[in-house]
């Protein structure tokens, strides 16, 4: 070994050949250490590095021979000192900076709980934004703010968070640029600022309707001069400082909704712009009289007198259904009666409920059979007006005589069936109609 | 003395030229140094002199692959590295004249 450089390396040539393959698990271990005392350096760096350092190794295990029992590994440590000790040399006579000092281990009970409430905020975020957007903003941002609290301490880069082995395994799923798949990752990630635009009109729009009311465009564009610039601001900042992430993701996740469903609510080219389109939506099911909701129906015959058990049906044959336009937050125990009259589900204040009123006594103007429907009216003179608006013990008499009268029986003006009703609450004082 | 402590201002020079005889791979080099009475040259810090004088474009280097064994990469002087040894020893003798003079005159 003390002869020229040539001799040496024929005779440590031919013994790596046979020794390399038993040094090899030893080396793997030192390469080891040696990767991890150069970690800070950058990773192309410490490749090249570790595979002279390879080269380097298996040179002197092979020089080294088999250990003392002949089946162990060199004591690459003997020789070379500690992976920690080689990294130091390599460091000072290539020029690196020395190590870091030694980072803290990481404190993994602060980083789950920052990690979890983190999660948790945004989920809280996400379902409170589809109902109130506001109330998502003060309910997920104060939880995010609690998680916020653990990391603040401990660097930009939250490194108690960072160690976490779900977050560590996320990081390496996605693909480096070189990887099959990585240029489409680079891609997405290139459109980010993009986003950064969007959420910052979602933000101004938020604003707007918050503080502003519905103004129009106007008022979000002008604020959205402001609100773009900040939220692209605070996308570079959260990139260099991980601990804004605490309150820029659950922002992202109501803005992710709020974009959402701003998209789905825009008005779709294939879809029939017709005002029927608007009022199937915005007016209630069931019948409707000019406006008023019928809610129930009180068939007469000819004579005037009422008659029960009537099903009624459109010209398609459809059943005919009044409007039940009672709602005390549960659903009717029984099913309304299907033949009319059937009687009207009215708002009980006393026991918050709806209750089913029977169908009270009405007097009706039947027109005669000759006339035009619309003079129906015409009919109602005859009978005193001031005896209409009396209440339904007036109308008693009207059933029973109905049959037995002639066409114009005691009558009432047809507007005056609507005062004779008795208050909702009441219960008809008289008897209900025959039926 | 610590004779690690010299090493440190020289191993370049020393690098450059045991390169400057011949092409060599790292082991090589270690071994060079160590056998023209360099004994205290560390395995790391030649490994990390050639890596520094390789990035500062004073070398170049090339892999001969091996039918047995590792693979090598070796190193060889280019005209920067060759006018860089020129300097560096040029450098070496005045320090050493002077320090001949100095060490001579006690």
């Amino acid at each position: 070994m003390n002869a020229g450089s040539d001799a040496g390396t024929n005779t440590v040539g031919s013994g790596g050949s046979t020794t390399a393959a038993y040094g090899e698990p030893a080396v793997e271990r030192y390469l080891a250490g040696l990767r991890a005392a150069l970690a800070d350096l950058p990773p192309g760096e410490l490749a090249e590095i570790v595979d002279d350092a390879r080269e380097h190794l298996r040179e002197v295990a092979a020089e080294l021979g088999p250990g003392p029992d002949g089946a162990q590994p060199a004591d690459l440590e003997a020789r070379l000192g500690t992976p920690a000790a080689y990294a130091a040399d390599l460091r000072a006579a290539a020029g690196y900076a020395p190590a870091p000092a030694v980072a803290p281990p990481p404190r993994r009970i602060r980083g789950g709980v920052a990690l979890g409430l983190l999660v948790l905020a945004t989920v809280v975020v996400l379902l409170a934004a589809v109902a109130v957007p506001e109330a998502a903003v003060l309910v997920g941002l104060p939880v995010a703010l609690v998680g916020f609290l653990f990391v603040v301490r401990r660097g930009p880069r939250v490194p108690d968070v960072a160690a976490l082995a779900p977050v560590r395994a996320l990081r390496a799923a996605v693909p480096r640029p070189d990887a099959p798949g990585g240029r489409i990752v680079g891609f997405l990630a290139s459109l980010q600022p993009a986003w950064w635009v969007l959420r910052g009109l979602v933000g101004a729009q938020l604003l707007v309707s918050v503080f502003g009311g519905g103004g129009g465009v106007a008022p979000v564009l002008l604020l959205a001069l402001v609100a773009v610039p900040v939220s692209v601001w605070l996308g570079h900042l959260s990139r260099r400082d991980r601990r804004w992430l605490w309150a820029v993701v659950p922002l992202n996740a109501l803005a992710a909704v709020l974009a959402t469903s701003a998209l789905t609510a825009l008005p779709r080219p294939d879809a029939d712009p017709s005002p029927a389109d608007v009022d199937a939506q915005t007016y209630p099911t069931g019948l409707v009289q000019d406006g008023i909701p019928v809610r129930d129906l009180r068939p007469f015959d000819a004579n005037g007198a009422p008659l029960t058990g009537v099903h009624l049906f459109d010209q398609d044959g459809r059943r005919i259904v009044t409007l039940d336009d009672c709602d005390d937050g549960v659903p009717p125990t029984t099913p309304p009666a299907v033949a009319y009259p059937r009687g009207t589900r009215v708002y009980d204040d006393a026991t918050g409920r709806c209750v089913v009123q029977p169908p009270v006594p009405l007097v009706v103007t039947v027109p005669t059979s000759g006339a035009p429907s619309s003079t129906a009216p015409s009919g109602g003179p005859t009978a005193a007006p001031s005896d209409g608006p009396g209440p339904g013990t007036a109308a008693t008499p009207a059933p029973s005589a109905g049959p037995t009268a002639g066409p114009p029986p005691t009558t009432v003006p047809p507007t005056a069936p609507t005062t004779t009703a008795p208050p909702a609450t009441a219960p008809p004082v008289t008897a209900p109609p025959p039926g | 003395m610590d004779t690690s402590q010299l090493l440190k201002g020289v191993l370049d020079l020393a690098v450059l030229a045991v390169l400057a005889k011949a092409d060599g791979y790292g082991y090589e080099v270690v071994r060079a140094l160590r056998a023209a009475g360099l004994q205290d040259v560390g395995d790391a810090s030649a490994y990390g002199t050639l890596r520094r004088l390789y990035g500062a474009g004073l070398l170049t280097s090339y892999v001969v692959p091996s039918e047995e064994g590792p693979h090598r990469k070796y190193y060889s002087l280019n005209d920067l590295g060759r006018a860089r040894l020129a300097e560096a020893t040029a450098q070496w003798r005045a320090f050493a004249t002077t320090m001949d003079g100095l060490v001579g005159a006690v």
